[in-house]
C-alpha cells in the first residue's frame, strides 16, 4: 500500500455475537477495500454477514453484536477508536446508508421535507429556508415530481420507489464520499428497482462517491459496479473485478449462484431454475465446542475433496486471474469442473468432478 | 341495455402523470371524524369558559352567606340551590372548577413532562441507565400515594398551586413505564437506525424521531392524567387536606356536602356531574387525539 490510503479499508472484519446459545461467527475476517469513486458488489444469500458488515463499518451493530477483531479504516484513519462525536463527523457526512425497506427506513410522522433538512442541519450550514430549498432540489433530483409542494407530505402518501429515493435524497444530503446502499431494492417492483439502480449509478458519476452495493441477487449488480466480493457464512469467498467474475467464476459457490440465474438475454430456460443444494451453514458455535475448521461452502460443494474438509482455503489470486492479482478466490480447486480453463490441469488428478 | 353505457374515459396512457397524491389530512380534520371527541372537547371549552367567566357574570359572589336562603332547592334565585351556609352552589362550581380544572391541568403536564422524560432516557439508553431509572420508578409506584400526599400537603399548606405540584410529582409513573416500552421497541425501528446512520445526535433521535412516533400514548396518558388529578384533588379536599375552606373546589364542595346529602342531594349531585364531565370529556379527547396526531390517519 503506497500513496494515498483507500477511501475504505476493511481488514480482518471479524463480527460476533455472543448469545445464550453460543456465539454466532456473523463475520469471519472480511477484508477489501474501496477507493475513492469505485464501487465495490457485496454479494451473498441472507445471513451470509453482508449487512451486518455494513452497519459494523458505521458503528451500528446491533446488540449484543460486536467487532472482536480487525480495522475498519476511512482514508487511512481507524473508526475504531472514535468517539460519538467523531462517528456524527463519519455518518451521514463520510459515509452515508440506505437500508432495504423505504416503508421503515422513513420516519412516519415527519414530513418528508424535514427528514432531508434534518441531514443538511447536521452536516452543512444550511438552515430555515435555505436548507428548504437544498431539499426541494435533492428531492427533484433523485426524481420526486412536483418536489417543492411535497416537501410537507408524509412518507405514507409516496410510493415505495418515491420512497427509497426519498431515503436516498436525505442519503445524499451530506454530500458523502462512501454510500452504502444495503438491498435498497429488494422490497420494490422490478421495474422500479432498475430505477434505482439507474439513479445510484447516475448519482454516483455526479458526485463521484464511491458506493457499496449490498444485494444477494448478482444480475443486479452486474451493470453497477466496478468489482464484487462474494460473501459466504461471514467470510469472502471471491473477489474479482465485475466482468472477471461474470465471465471466469472461480468458486463453486460464485458459479452456482450464476447458474440459478435465469438468462434473460438467452434462450428460453428450459425446465427448473438450478438452485444450489443444501442449506447455508449455521453460524452459531454452541459454547465449548470450535467453530468447524474445513471449507464453509464443502457441505454443499459438487467438488469437495478431503482438503476441503480438513482446512479451510485462504483468499487468494486465482491461477490466470490477471497479472495483479485482482481475481481471488477462498477455494483450494479454483474454477474445478471448469472445462474452458486452461490453468486448472495442477489441480484435476485431485478433482473429483 | 348494452348501448346506453356511457362512453368509457379515456384510458390512462402508462407515461401520464400519475395522480396526485390525496392531500394530507390535517390535524383539525382528522380530529373532526370523531363526533365523540368533538362533543368532549366542546364539553370541556364550554365548562371552562364558564368556569374562567361565569364568576364575573354571576350576580352572588361563592363565598356570600345568605342565612335566610340555607340548602335552599334549586330556584330562579339560585338555579342549583344553596349550601349549609346559604351560598350559591352556582357561584361556588363555577369558581371552584378553576381550581380543580388548574390543578388537573397542571398536574397532568406535570406529571407526564416528568415521566416522558424519565420513560425516554430510560428506553433509549438502556443498560444501566434503564435499570437505575426503572427501579426508581418501582420505589415511586410502591410508595401509597394518597397517605404520602396527605403528609406532603401537611406540610406544604394546600394551595392549589403546591396540590398540583404535588399531585404531579406522584404520578409519572405509569407515563413513564409506558413511555420507556414504546421508546424500547421504537429505538430498534429502520428509521431510527437510519437516522442514527445520517449522523443525528442522540437528543435529536430522540426527541424527534421516537418520541414524536410515541405521541399517542403519551397524550392519552396525559388526558388521562388530567382526569385523575382531578379525582385526586377532590379526594384530599373531600378528606379535608386539599384546598381549604373558604376557597371552594369540587373535592371539598362534596366534602361539606355529606352530612347533608339525604336532605338536600343537589350538594352532593351537582360538584359530583361536574367532576364526571370532565373526567369523561378529557378521556374521550385523548382518544380522539390518538388518532388525529397519527398522521396516517386511520380512523379505527
Amino acid at each position: 500500500m503506497s500513496g494515498t490510503p483507500p477511501l475504505l479499508e476493511v481488514r480482518d472484519l471479524t463480527v460476533r455475537f455472543p448469545t445464550r446459545s453460543g456465539v454466532v461467527h456473523a463475520v469471519d475476517g472480511v477484508s477489501f477495500g474501496l477507493q475513492a469513486g469505485e464501487s465495490l458488489g457485496l454479494v451473498g444469500e441472507s445471513g451470509a454477514g453482508k449487512s451486518v458488515t455494513a452497519l459494523a463499518i458505521l458503528g451500528l451493530l446491533p446488540a449484543p453484536g460486536r467487532v472482536v477483531d480487525g480495522s475498519v479504516r476511512l482514508r487511512g484513519r481507524d473508526l475504531a477508536g472514535l468517539d460519538a462525536r467523531g462517528w456524527r463527523g463519519v455518518r451521514g457526512r463520510e459515509i452515508a446508508m440506505v437500508f432495504q425497506d423505504p416503508a421503515t427506513s422513513l420516519n412516519p410522522v415527519l414530513p418528508v421535507g424535514r427528514q432531508v433538512t434534518e441531514v443538511l442541519e447536521a452536516h452543512t450550514s444550511l438552515r430555515g429556508r435555505v436548507a428548504r430549498a437544498e431539499a426541494e432540489r435533492l428531492l427533484a433530483r433523485v426524481g420526486i415530481p412536483d418536489a417543492g409542494r411535497r416537501l410537507d407530505d408524509h412518507p405514507h402518501q409516496f410510493s415505495g420507489g418515491q420512497r427509497q429515493r426519498i431515503h436516498l435524497a436525505a442519503a445524499l444530503a451530506g454530500r458523502p464520499a462512501l454510500l452504502i446502499a444495503d438491498e435498497p431494492t429488494t422490497a420494490l417492483d422490478v421495474t422500479v428497482q432498475a430505477q434505482i439502480v439507474a439513479l445510484v449509478r447516475e448519482l454516483r458519476r455526479e458526485m463521484g462517491m464511491a458506493v457499496l452495493w449490498i444485494t444477494h441477487d448478482l444480475a443486479l449488480v452486474a451493470g453497477v459496479v466496478d468489482r464484487v466480493a462474494v460473501l459466504y457464512a461471514g467470510r469472502i469467498v471471491e473477489e474479482a473485478p465485475a466482468a472477471a467474475l461474470f465471465a471466469r467464476p472461480a468458486h463453486p459457490y460464485t458459479r452456482a449462484l450464476l447458474a440459478s440465474m435465469p438468462a434473460l438475454d438467452g434462450p428460453e430456460p428450459s425446465g427448473r431454475l438450478a438452485a444450489i443444494e443444501g442449506r447455508p451453514p449455521d453460524l452459531l458455535v454452541p459454547p465449548e465446542s470450535d467453530p468447524p475448521a474445513h471449507c464453509a461452502f464443502a457441505p454443499r460443494c459438487p467438488h469437495a475433496a478431503d482438503l476441503c474438509w480438513v482446512e479451510a482455503p485462504p483468499l487468494q489470486p486465482v491461477p490466470g486471474g490477471g497479472e495483479d492479482g485482482a481475481h481471488r478466490a477462498a477455494c483450494w480447486f479454483p474454477r474445478s469442473g471448469d472445462g474452458a480453463d486452461p490453468e486448472g490441469d495442477a489441480d484435476a488428478g485431485e478433482d473429483p468432478w | 341495455m348494452p348501448e346506453s353505457y356511457p362512453p368509457a374515459p379515456a384510458p390512462r396512457t402508462l407515461r401520464g402523470s400519475p395522480a396526485p397524491a390525496p392531500r394530507p389530512a390535517r390535524f383539525g380534520s382528522r380530529l373532526g371524524r370523531h363526533p365523540v371527541a368533538l362533543a368532549a372537547l366542546a364539553v370541556l371549552a364550554g365548562l371552562t369558559a364558564a368556569c374562567v367567566f361565569g364568576p364575573w357574570l354571576l350576580p352572588l359572589p361563592p363565598d356570600q352567606v345568605q342565612l335566610d336562603a340555607i340548602r335552599a332547592a334549586p330556584s330562579w334565585a339560585h338555579p342549583l340551590g344553596t349550601d349549609d351556609l346559604g351560598r350559591d352552589i352556582l357561584a361556588r362550581l363555577l369558581h371552584g372548577g378553576r381550581y380543580s380544572i388548574l390543578i388537573g391541568v397542571l398536574a397532568a403536564l406535570l406529571g407526564t413532562g416528568i415521566g416522558t422524560l424519565v420513560g425516554g432516557v430510560a428506553g433509549y439508553a438502556g443498560g444501566r441507565v434503564d435499570g437505575a431509572l426503572m427501579r426508581a420508578t418501582d420505589v415511586a409506584y410502591a410508595i401509597p400515594a394518597l397517605p404520602l400526599l396527605i403528609v406532603l400537603a401537611s406540610f406544604t399548606g394546600a394551595s392549589p398551586a403546591s396540590l398540583a405540584v404535588i399531585i404531579g410529582l406522584l404520578s409519572w409513573m405509569t407515563t413513564a413505564r409506558v413511555v420507556r416500552g414504546e421508546v424500547l421497541a421504537l429505538r430498534e425501528a429502520p428509521f431510527v437506525l437510519a437516522a442514527r446512520g445520517l449522523g443525528a445526535r442522540p437528543a435529536r433521535v430522540l426527541g424527534r424521531h421516537i418520541l414524536p412516533n410515541a405521541l399517542g400514548p403519551i397524550v392519552v396518558g396525559g388526558t388521562l392524567a388530567v382526569g385523575n388529578a382531578i379525582v385526586v384533588e377532590s379526594s384530599m379536599s373531600f378528606l379535608g387536606l386539599g384546598v381549604q375552606p373558604p376557597t371552594p373546589t369540587w373535592g371539598n364542595m362534596l366534602m361539606d356536602a355529606q352530612a347533608s346529602m339525604a336532605a338536600a342531594p343537589w350538594l352532593t349531585i351537582f360538584p359530583g356531574v361536574a367532576i364526571l364531565l370532565v373526567v369523561l370529556a378529557v378521556n374521550f379527547l385523548g382518544d380522539g387525539l390518538q388518532d388525529a396526531l397519527d398522521p396516517r390517519g386511520r380512523v379505527r
